[in-house]
């Protein structure tokens, strides 16, 4: 074969024919984690993208157990007050980034909570079968009070008629297109779009719960009829490292960013939350050492508080301010991940050998207070 | 129809141009299932700038840029950025003509640095122009130049029979006109 140019366009059409096999692209997915992304990205603090980098490899954490608070086995109605879910008569105005608003109850057999988000506005519960560690096909996204409103059609090209639910903070906006079967009691809609069912409810007055599911309609109701809301349905999230000295003055998921937790040996183990200060802001990402293989440090180029870590600097570039990011690959059985941005901001080094407490492996040595 | 709504515009938007955007990631990577993890990488990038992307005149060029840049940056990132798919494979597998020919084009592809690789898809594939391939690939025209002569250069050592004459790279690289069709 001669490759000159027409020979390039030949390989690359030839290769191109080759028959794909089904795609195992899943949107769904794409607008879950894309939304996910947006939580973090709405931390509204300089170098809001460079925390989602850290983010991206704060969703590769390892350890399932249960849905809800590890009290209760998938499929198998809540441990404590079976068929009585928690019913609060109306939502909070803020939720507590500490503690997750709301729990699982029933899940189809073999589903297990996977992740979730926590934030002043929105928490967000995501289920999946055991065996898949990302990309559950249950995820419960949980608004604050005043957090949703019912709008008739507006945009052009829409049919008469139509009522979307839009929730701002959770970047919830779909169709309403029939009602369903009241949850407790209260208000409830099915919605549609494309590919994905959502059921959409009032789970208290003024506040909205989103489920989204490629479940079909009876278990999406069962699931939303066992789901408990309230500051004590689920465990205080637990972070295996605290924040002292000069981080401790900083504001914990200010501005819509979000704590992420996974199950973890009946605990509910914080892997990444940010932190911000003025012009300045951190995220940190926590692991069990080793960490899964698809996440890993740069080789070590320090020795920092007699840990090897790398350490990545990146100027200010672009109007984005200078980054600086910490990779331990293994500090006391924690993998950790440092990043801070912005201008003034202490030197993250500093931070790692003077004002980290790495608190270990165990849960039971962890702290429900990320700030010292 | 549903439309309006971020998710349903997204939605419909990725399911008209999946089976283009899954060619050109396998194209990058020649294997199916890294192509679907790069796709799925993409469009969920895509999500998080749907705003921007559909407000640029071509959002297609848009999904591109994110597509490649995702490829590029898949080992070149110290922060590992790969997506971790649903476990079970689909229960039926394509048939892939994987004849001596195909196999022998795949592996001369694959053989190539990434950016070469990425040159050549973006310039003899997509029919990007010169400029635009340099848009995509973040870096100069003559970066594409030299990457463009490089790339075929590998490929022609790889693929043609021993002693074949080598045509003028340097022409070739210079040339600069976009492909059949005239690029965007």
């Amino acid at each position: 074969m001669r490759v000159d140019e027409a020979g390039a366009r030949a390989v690359l059409e030839r290769l191109a024919d080759d028959a794909p096999p089904p795609s195992r692209v899943d949107i769904g997915l794409a607008r879950r984690q894309g939304r996910s992304r947006l939580r973090w990205r709405r931390a509204g603090v300089p170098g809001a993208s460079a925390l989602a980098v850290v983010a991206v490899i704060a969703v590769f954490t390892g350890g399932l157990i249960p849905a809800g608070s590890g009290s209760s086995g998938p499929g198998r109605p809540t441990a404590s007050r079976p068929g009585s879910p928690a019913v609060p008569l109306a939502a909070p105005a803020v939720f507590s980034p500490l503690i997750p608003y709301a729990a699982f109850g029933w899940l189809p057999a073999g589903h297990v909570l996977q992740i979730g988000h926590t934030n002043p506005t929105a928490d967000y519960l995501q289920a999946g079968p055991k065996s898949v560690t990302q990309g559950g096909d249950v995820s419960l996204t949980v608004n604050s009070a005043g957090g949703c409103h019912l709008s008739p059609a507006a945009r052009q090209g829409q049919r008469h008629g139509q009522v979307r639910l839009i929730c701002g903070d959770s970047f919830v906006d779909t169709e309403i297109t029939a009602p369903a079967p009241a949850v407790h009691g209260r208000p409830a809609f099915w919605t549609q779009d494309r590919t994905q069912r959502s059921l959409a409810w009032q789970y208290a007055r003024d506040g909205w719960a989103v489920l989204e599911s490629s479940l079909d309609r009876p278990d999406m109701l069962k699931i939303a009829d066992g789901a408990r809301f309230g500051a004590r349905v689920s465990p205080a999230i637990v972070f295996p490292v605290q924040l002292t000295g000069a981080l401790s003055a900083w504001r914990l998921v200010s501005g819509g960013s979000s704590v992420t937790f996974r199950p973890y040996r009946g605990t509910l183990r914080a892997s990444y939350w940010g932190l911000s200060h003025v012009t300045a802001g951190a995220a940190i990402s926590v692991d069990l050492a080793p960490a899964p293989l698809s996440v890993y440090c740069p080789a070590a180029n320090r020795v920092v508080g007699g840990y090897r870590v790398s350490v990545t600097d990146t100027p200010s570039q672009g109007g984005m301010p200078p980054q600086h990011i910490l990779c331990a690959a293994d500090a006391d059985g924690l993998f950790v991940v440092i990043a801070i941005n912005g201008r003034p901001a202490p030197s993250v080094t500093t931070v790692f050998a003077h004002d980290t407490r790495l608190l270990g492996p165990d849960p039971a040595n962890w702290t429900t207070r990320p700030l010292g | 129809m549903l439309t309006g709504g971020r998710d349903a515009e997204f939605t419909e938007y990725v399911s008209a141009r999946l089976t283009t955007l899954r060619r050109l990631a396998y194209l990058l990577c020649q294997d199916w299932h890294r192509a679907d993890d790069l796709v799925q990488a993409a469009i969920t990038r895509l999500y998080v700038h749907w705003g921007r992307a559909r407000a640029v005149d071509h959002t297609d060029a848009y999904a591109r840029v994110i597509l490649v840049r995702e490829f590029l940056s898949e080992r070149r990132s110290p922060w590992a950025r790969r997506v971790t798919l649903r476990e079970q494979l689909p229960d039926a597998a394509g048939t892939v003509t994987d004849h001596a020919a195909v196999l022998d084009v795949r592996t001369a592809l694959a053989g190539l640095p990434k950016r070469q690789r990425a040159t050549l898809v973006l310039r003899f594939y997509c029919d990007l122009t010169i400029d635009q391939t340099a848009q995509v690939l973040g870096c100069s025209a003559g970066t594409v130049k030299s990457q463009t002569a490089k790339g075929l250069d590998s490929l022609r050592r790889a693929l043609e029979p021993m002693g074949a004459p080598a045509p003028d790279r340097g022409r070739l690289a210079a040339q600069g006109r976009p492909g059949r069709g005239g690029g965007e």
